[in-house]
């Protein structure tokens, strides 16, 4: 059922939702977005940004701009694979987020999609269209309520980024140990335009799969892909991102950091394709093992058709390094304080930009990650 | 009970099944300094490494004590708590840990704390303070990470300092700013050193006692650093070891 107020919201899903970095104080954000199993149950823009931004259930979106029809399954193919088929067949709605045109949306647009049923698939489709010149950060949460079991997230993301407009997205997965997560998420990014992605997964996911495509289809277009992913006991993961560079001077990073353990697969893929004469793309996957009981796989793939593409990569995983263990342990640490320094380092997310929420999440996990090891 | 900071005996190192080191012996006395010279791959830096306790210098036969205490059998961090520091010729980057908080580790503080005055002064005097925010060697040129490590050994308030090369790969400047910095750290706290060079620059700021010269992992004589270097520069370490033959005949 549809809430007016936030508040009205069950407490024990604003819980886990604060749990992923979600700010349900409404203060600092420009609007807040919840779709709980199948449902949208509170969509509200802040009455600052009002004039700014759009946001509503996709469903709803549809009704009220039939011109959105031209946006959706425009990016994803709907007869990809079995996920996108069944989205494409029955859908629960989804978030639809419009940043206007010239928009500076200065605090972060917030959506939370949540499965509080046991054996509940969420089947969601996400259109979001970043307006010209607009400039906004959106930080949506895909989460399990911790009562729930075996559920499944199919989620269909297609993301507009239009000429000079600049959208950061910051996803953050908070899953349990008995979740299938398929994502299908694709970015279109025009001229001048730039896409950040911050992926972050640090909780268990039994079986996540996801490959988002990036089109750097514009003159100076960018897409900027960080993932941040610890993969642990009983988990499989097969993730990556994919740039298209089409566009004259048009670039792309691709960062992932990640750390396995115990009894845990990652595969960490990465592929840039360079398609214009004048296009640059660099990507670097770096895994950390912390036992000999996880498997991490990275697989960087450069594709270049035009000779002006200039990729590279840089891919190492492995376990921490021994003469950095021991240089620190001769500045007086033990050998457990340097491993803790050194995974901490590792995992050090400072760069991104991250919410303070998010990045204070983060490091409490990677505290008990490298309190453990 | 005599004055030695550090006495080595009969020392043999191996890495792996490969003897690196043999039969080497050094008294060195609380307050004095060495230089420990030796031709590339003589053994000069697993002496050092092997006094610290580093894998996979591992010590086979003899023994090394510090202040009277047996220590080969400890590990890394217990022989730096002991007051042994060693300054890296080629110090790691570490990837994600800050320069501040590594200066912070050095001084016992934890990654929130403030450096005093004084230590933000004494970083400043080495040309630190803009690489603060900086992963700790990430990028550094050769001299940066020589200041770099020099300003952690001062700050971790050693008893015995083992300098790796502290002139290679650095400026004029950056020297004369770095051996001025140890010897008033050394004069100030009556800490010893062992400090391998290759070049005489440096005898010129810190003042030694002695010099050993290390040739295919053996020490030899203890004559006057400058005379000894000088007779290197010259001559080179082949009239060294002709020398050092005769002083063992003399000896045995």
């Amino acid at each position: 059922m549809k809430k007016n107020n936030l508040m009205d919201i069950p407490h024990t899903i604003l819980e886990e939702a604060m749990k992923t970095g979600v700010n349900v104080s409404e203060e600092e954000t420009s609007g807040v977005f919840f779709h709980v199993d199948q449902n949208t149950i509170y969509s509200k823009v802040g009455t600052a940004f009002m004039d700014q931004v759009e946001m509503m259930d996709t469903k709803d979106a549809l009704k009220k701009y039939p011109w959105l029809e031209e946006y959706r399954w425009k990016l994803v193919d709907p007869e990809k694979d079995e996920y996108t088929k069944t989205v494409h067949k029955d859908w629960s709605g989804g978030y639809f987020m419009r940043i206007k045109k010239d928009a500076k949306v200065t605090f972060p647009l917030q959506s939370c999609l949540m499965i509080t049923g046991d054996k509940s698939k969420q089947k969601v489709h996400n259109i979001i269209i970043a307006e010209e010149g607009s400039d906004c950060n959106i930080l949506t949460t895909c989460t399990q309520h911790s009562g729930a079991q075996e559920a499944a997230h199919y989620g269909i993301s297609e993301i507009y980024v239009k000429k000079g407009a600049k959208l950061t997205f910051t996803m953050v997965h908070h899953w349990a140990e008995d979740t299938k997560v398929r994502p299908r998420t694709a970015i279109r990014i025009d001229d001048d335009a730039e896409f950040v992605s911050n992926y972050i997964c640090m909780s268990p996911a039994k079986d996540v799969q996801m490959f988002p495509k990036a089109v750097c289809s514009g003159v100076n277009s960018k897409a900027v892909f960080n993932s941040i992913l610890y993969v642990q006991e009983g988990n499989w993961m097969d993730i990556g991102s994919w740039a298209v560079l089409k566009g004259n001077n048009s670039n792309t990073e691709l960062n992932t950091r990640a750390i396995c353990r115990k009894d845990s697969t990652l595969i960490s893929r990465g592929t840039i394709e360079g398609n214009s004469d004048k296009c640059r793309g660099h990507l670097e996957c770096r895994g950390l093992l912390l036992d000999d009981e996880a498997v991490l796989e990275a697989i960087p793939i450069l594709r270049a058709t035009k000779m002006g593409a200039e990729l590279s990569h840089e891919a190492a995983v492995g376990k921490l390094n021994e003469g950095e263990i021991t240089y620190l342990m001769s500045r007086k640490l033990s050998e457990d304080q340097a491993i803790g320094i050194l995974i901490r380092g590792f995992m050090d997310v400072s760069i991104m930009g991250l919410s303070p929420a998010i990045k204070e999440e983060i490091d409490k996990i990677v505290d008990l990650v490298a309190d453990a090891s | 009970m005599n004055n030695n900071i550090l006495e080595i005996e009969g020392l043999q190192v191996k890495v792996f099944d490969k003897t690196i080191l043999d039969n080497i012996n050094l008294e060195l006395e609380s307050g004095q300094n060495w230089f420990i010279f030796g031709p590339n791959g003589s053994g000069k830096s697993s002496l050092l490494k092997a006094i610290m306790g580093i894998p996979p210098y591992r010590v086979t036969a003899g023994s090394i004590r510090f202040m009277g205490e047996e220590i080969t059998g400890m590990g890394v961090d217990e022989r730096s708590k002991l007051g042994i520091i060693i300054g890296y010729q080629h110090p790691p980057e570490l990837q994600g840990v800050k320069l501040s908080h590594m200066l912070k580790i050095c001084l016992g503080k934890g990654k929130d704390d403030d450096f005093s005055e004084d230590e933000l002064e004494m970083i400043d005097r080495f040309n630190l303070t803009q690489f603060l925010d900086r992963d700790a060697n990430v990028g550094f040129s050769g001299g940066e990470r020589k200041r770099a490590e020099i300003l952690q050994i001062m700050f971790l308030q050693p008893k015995l300092i083992l300098l790796d090369e502290p002139d290679s790969g650095v400026d004029v400047d950056s020297l004369r700013l770095l051996a001025i910095e140890i010897q008033r750290y050394l004069k100030t706290t009556g800490a010893s050193a062992l400090v391998i060079t290759h070049k005489g620059d440096i005898l010129d700021y810190i003042e030694a006692d002695h010099a050993c010269v290390i040739i295919d992992g053996m020490n030899y004589c203890y004559p006057d650093p400058k005379r000894i270097y000088e007779e290197i520069r010259v001559r080179g370490y082949d009239h060294c070891l002709d020398c050092t033959e005769r002083i063992r005949e003399a000896m045995s």
